[in-house]
């Protein structure tokens, strides 16, 4: 009977040590005290916080020892925790802890702490203009690119077995063996996916883990001036009350971080007004316009809206209210224009 | 008689119809005449018939702005006084710029022509006459350039040598105003690199060049000879918004562009990988050293900006906010650098909307020792400045940026003292 009971517990006891879901992670399930390792992928010469957990033990009331590569880091009466600290970048510690009952119970456990590094570098495939010293961020309808980074594993990282998570649920046509990056849709909508890896070796022991916090955003709507010679005026993004000093001009709307290649995608529609009127855009592109202030006030009241032929989630505004001033009425600081 | 009689009707209508055709053809004769001559009279008074005025200035127009207000007009005697501490060099924009035998060249944004400063004298002459239209970015190492253009979103790279008589050549083919296409192109030979070239380092010697480019789902690292042969990959990845770096002791870095608030890395490649050199740093922004393990690092979170050194417990953090691509380190002192530092702040994403030109910020100059953490005031501008790209000449004496509010250049001296 006891038999049964003890081959039951086993049963129940091991698939929740290989499922992080209901217990802290445990490097290994060996013996019947469960280990937890805090964090779980410790970079090197880090510290690292153990745990015991047990249901076939008291150890509250029990003797507890801790070994660490052969030394005794902590013992005690009770002593359920114990530190660690990791050595160089790749090197492992292995901790074994015993522990013994009142009634002469015992109970043991194993862990290998591994000291790895794991990056997991991020970008999203949205549009940002060339020379764009920033990273292109997240929008609806972009895609984000992850790739992870593991050092420390003696195994090259196409045998390793990378396990992808979004929000906690494993998506399997970006796992496997080799599979060192991944490309998910980003959050639709000012939303925040959660996006982690694990690694783990072909035999499927556990190198490391990691996860990042991925926000869309809203496309933004920048608008700069182009220069006949220069080309777009990057530096100077036109607020509302920005002043050009010429009598027309043309501008260009930038849709930073929008799910396109180009502002020139022929999918996107640019919807321009100036002081409540629809103009058409300029030949070079929709996402141009060329104002003359000729025989008017100077103030040109721009509104674009930006949408998209086939994605619906995208749609920004921009206004901006522009002084175009002939070199007549101000003084000129574009070197080009011959003062009079 | 019926029959006499149509006939003649029959030649009276046919004398009718003929008549009136003629009549009509004549009108619509004097008609279109009379619109040829008002149009004439509209060309004529918009001076269309005029022919084209000659240029009669040895130089062009576009020559005659930037020396306008710079120290001196080129070929002119010298001034009797030395250029100021701190020297705007051109009026118009510059895509960018480097020292070279006690000079400093420089490429005109827009057109890409290179000029070369005497930074003592002031005196400036043009040396190439090859148009690259909408110049860009530009990377100077000796007599080697790398002119980048956009048209639209579309980018060219132009790797090339400027010949050591190219200022007199140019000079000769301007007087003559008459250049050819191959006259432009001896001015600076070179060649077109690959189009999908993101972001391009240029080595000291002027020799290599380390770019990062496009591969469609990520990007590879390309080492390469200046005129893009003798390629080799020397890394791959799935993001493609990298910064490289190509260092006078041969070794490659390349850093994430930056995010405020989002983590970024920063790794030296090498033996086909990658080494991480900085780690996890929001809003980074990275600038190593050359023969040395040092190197500064600044993050952006939270709407705070902190200046970094290598070393131990992430390094160590200075009193003073600003982001490492302000900075450059001193050629001769190796625990100094020199990094310009915004007065104040107006953004709480300072990285992001500087990129997107939304602020501009307004620099003095500090002087930095990586070692002992001190730093101290070297220059406060009365001229309003955001320091972009500073490079400095091998003696340390002199450090040339674009003020980033205007695009144009700037040249400060630095007192002996410093």
């Amino acid at each position: 009977m006891r038999g049964f009971s003890l081959a039951l517990l086993a049963a129940l006891l091991i698939p929740l040590a290989a499922d992080a879901q209901f217990i802290p992670r445990a490097r290994s399930s060996e013996g019947v005290i469960l280990v937890s390792v805090s964090p779980e992928s410790p970079g090197p010469d880090s510290p690292v916080a153990l745990t015991a957990a047990s249901s076939f033990i008291d150890l509250s009331r029990s003797d507890i020892t801790w070994v660490a590569d052969g030394r005794v880091i902590a013992r005690g009466l009770g002593a359920t925790a114990a530190q660690v600290r990791t050595g160089a970048l790749g090197s492992t510690v292995n901790v074994s802890v015993t522990a013994s009952s009142p009634s002469g119970e015992s109970a043991s456990g194993l862990a290998r702490i591994r000291a790895t590094q794991l990056d997991l570098l991020w970008e999203a495939d949205s549009y940002v203009p060339p020379f764009f010293r920033g990273r292109p961020l997240p929008s609806s309808g972009s895609r984000i690119r992850v790739q992870a980074l593991l050092r420390g594993t003696s195994e090259s990282p196409q045998n390793l077995r990378y396990i992808w998570k979004k929000n906690g649920a494993i998506v399997p046509g970006a796992s496997g063996q080799g599979r060192s990056s991944a490309v998910f849709p980003a959050p639709i909508v000012r939303g925040v996916d959660t996006i982690a890896v694990e690694v783990l070796t072909r035999s499927g022991a556990f190198e490391a883990s990691g996860q990042i916090a991925v926000r869309s955003q809203d496309p933004e709507l920048a608008l700069y001036e182009v220069h006949p010679v220069f080309g777009l005026e990057v530096r100077r993004g036109l607020a509302s009350g920005a002043t050009v000093s010429s009598e027309e001009a043309s501008f260009a709307a930038v849709p930073y971080f929008a799910p396109v290649a180009s502002r020139m995608e022929s999918g996107l529609r640019y919807s321009w007004s100036v002081n409540g009127r629809r103009v058409p855009a300029a030949e070079s592109g929709n996402s141009e316009i060329t104002i003359n202030a000729e025989n008017s006030s100077g103030l040109a009241d721009i509104s674009l809206l930006l949408t998209h032929a086939s994605n619906l989630l995208l749609s920004s505004r921009g206004e901006w209210t522009i002084s175009l001033r002939g070199s007549a009425s101000a003084e000129s600081e574009d070197p080009f224009r011959v003062p009079q | 008689m019926a029959l006499h009689i149509t006939k003649a009707t029959l030649r009276y209508t046919l004398l009718g119809v003929v008549s009136a055709v003629l009549l009509a053809l004549a009108w619509w004769y004097f008609f279109l005449q009379a619109k040829v001559s008002t149009l004439q009279n509209t060309s004529d008074v918009r001076g269309l018939s005029e022919s084209a005025p000659r240029f009669r200035a040895e130089t062009g127009s576009t020559y005659a702005n930037l020396v306008r207000g710079s120290a001196t007009e080129a070929g002119t005697s010298s001034p009797s006084e030395r250029v100021p501490q701190l020297w705007r060099v051109s009026r118009t924009p510059a895509a960018g710029m480097g020292f070279e035998s006690g000079k400093l060249l420089y490429a005109e944004r827009g057109t890409g022509y290179v000029y070369e400063v005497d930074v003592e004298s002031g005196k400036t002459i043009r040396l190439t006459n090859r148009l690259i239209a909408k110049a860009q970015e530009a990377l100077f190492s000796g007599r080697a350039v790398v002119i980048r253009a956009a048209e639209g979103d579309l980018v060219s790279t132009f790797a090339g040598i400027i010949p050591d008589n190219a200022a007199s050549s140019t000079a000769r083919s301007i007087s003559r105003l008459a250049t050819s296409s191959k006259e432009m192109s001896d001015s600076l030979p070179g060649v077109y690199l690959d189009e999908d070239i993101l972001s391009i380092a240029l080595s000291p010697s002027g020799r290599e060049l380390f770019y990062v480019r496009s591969t469609g789902n990520g990007s590879e690292g390309v080492r390469a000879s200046l005129n893009g042969s003798s390629r080799k990959v020397v890394f791959t990845s799935s993001v493609s918004a990298w910064r490289p770096f190509l260092l006078a002791d041969g070794r490659l870095f390349i850093a994430q562009n930056g995010a405020d608030d989002i983590a970024g890395f920063a790794y030296e490649v090498r033996g086909g990988g990658l080494s991480p050199v900085v780690r996890d740093v929001p809003g980074l922004s990275f600038l190593p050293r050359t023969r040395s393990d040092s190197y500064l690092f600044s993050e952006s979170a939270g709407g705070d900006v902190a200046l970094r050194a290598s070393g131990k417990e992430g390094g160590a953090r200075f009193p003073i906010k600003t982001v490492a691509e302000k900075c450059v380190f001193s050629p001769s002192e190796a625990s100094v650098a020199y990094c310009a530092v915004p007065t104040s702040y107006v953004s709480r994403q300072l990285l992001s909307d500087r990129y997107k030109g939304y602020v501009r910020t307004s620099d003095s100059w500090w002087k930095v020792d990586i070692e002992s953490g001190s730093v101290d005031l070297m220059y406060e501008s009365t001229v309003t400045l955001d320091v972009e790209n500073p490079v400095i000449d091998d003696g340390g004496r002199r450090i040339a940026f674009i003020n980033a509010r205007d695009g144009t250049l700037y040249v400060l001296r630095l007192i002996a003292s410093q």
